[in-house]
């Protein structure tokens, strides 16, 4: 008699059936590239399938699947972001006088907005694709790991091997970076 | 004026002040500089609303746009596996 009553199973034969596209949709969600994210579906099933001896079954078979697709992914912008950071100062000139003021071109204008949900369009998602493509490498990662992944401070940290300030300054720029976007290219078709 | 002069930020701080706040909270120096600073300032009220709002938007991005594999994808992936079984 076997005793995994309890215990979850693989199933590599209906892997792709099941899981193929609802991994696609979390890759490419974070990395923005269809084919980084077939890649990554299929390094995904392959090591799974390597490492299935290590599966024990306490986990759902999707949920270990999960699992292991975020590392993949992690790996990916870990290797795009290789070189150390420099945070490069030039970038807030686009933004504030040596003041620290808003330079006028830069400086936030007033959104319409009628209700939230309004705005949740297919057309403001694919500006806002658009505009995440336009950031720096080490910058998408952190927008993916923060608002995708939702990856505590400490974590994101590790990851990118840099200290909380340099965090949330790096954070703070995409901010910076996508409002602006989202401004010219967005605001203005509505 | 020399005391407000003293802890007034410039826009440039106030919004890195508004991004730390949102990462990794304040000090209450910091926290009654940026409210004082956000009484005044139209632009860095905008700023602190809008990225907000990015920030709630941008959590909803993988419901927006369910993504599918190819057949012709899914019937290699199904191969390799098949494979390397």
């Amino acid at each position: 008699m076997q005793s995994t009553l309890n215990s979850h199973q693989l199933q590599p034969d209906k892997w792709v059936q099941l899981y193929a596209d609802a991994l696609f949709s979390y890759a490419i969600a974070r990395v923005q590239d269809s084919a980084v994210a077939e890649d990554l579906v299929q390094d995904t099933f392959l090591s799974a399938w390597k490492s299935r001896e290590q599966y024990n079954g306490t986990a759902s078979e999707k949920t270990w699947l999960y699992t292991i697709c975020k590392n993949k992914i992690i790996d990916h912008f870990r290797r795009q972001t290789a070189s150390p950071m420099v945070l490069d100062d030039a970038e807030l000139a686009n933004y504030f006088d040596e003041g620290g003021h808003w330079k006028p071109s830069a400086a936030p204008r007033a959104w319409r907005i009628e209700t939230e949900s309004a705005i949740e369009t297919k057309e403001f998602y694919q500006v806002l694709a658009s505009c995440r493509k336009k950031l720096k490498s080490v910058q998408q990662m952190l927008f993916s790991m923060k608002y995708l992944e939702d990856a505590a401070t400490d974590d994101i940290c590790k990851y990118l091997n840099i200290t909380p300030s340099n965090y949330w300054v790096l954070i703070h720029r995409v901010k910076l970076h996508l409002r602006k976007c989202l401004e010219k290219n967005w605001m203005g078709i509505n | 004026m020399a005391i407000f002069k003293k802890i007034w930020l410039s826009c440039q701080q106030a919004t890195m002040l508004i991004s730390k706040k949102q990462h990794t909270g304040l000090t209450v120096k910091e926290a009654a500089q940026l409210r004082l600073h956000l009484a005044i300032c139209k632009f860095c009220n905008r700023f602190q609303q809008q990225t907000n709002l990015i920030g709630r938007l941008a959590k909803k991005i993988q419901q927006q746009q369910p993504a599918v594999l190819s057949e012709q994808k899914k019937q290699a992936l199904q191969k390799q596996l098949r494979d390397a079984q």
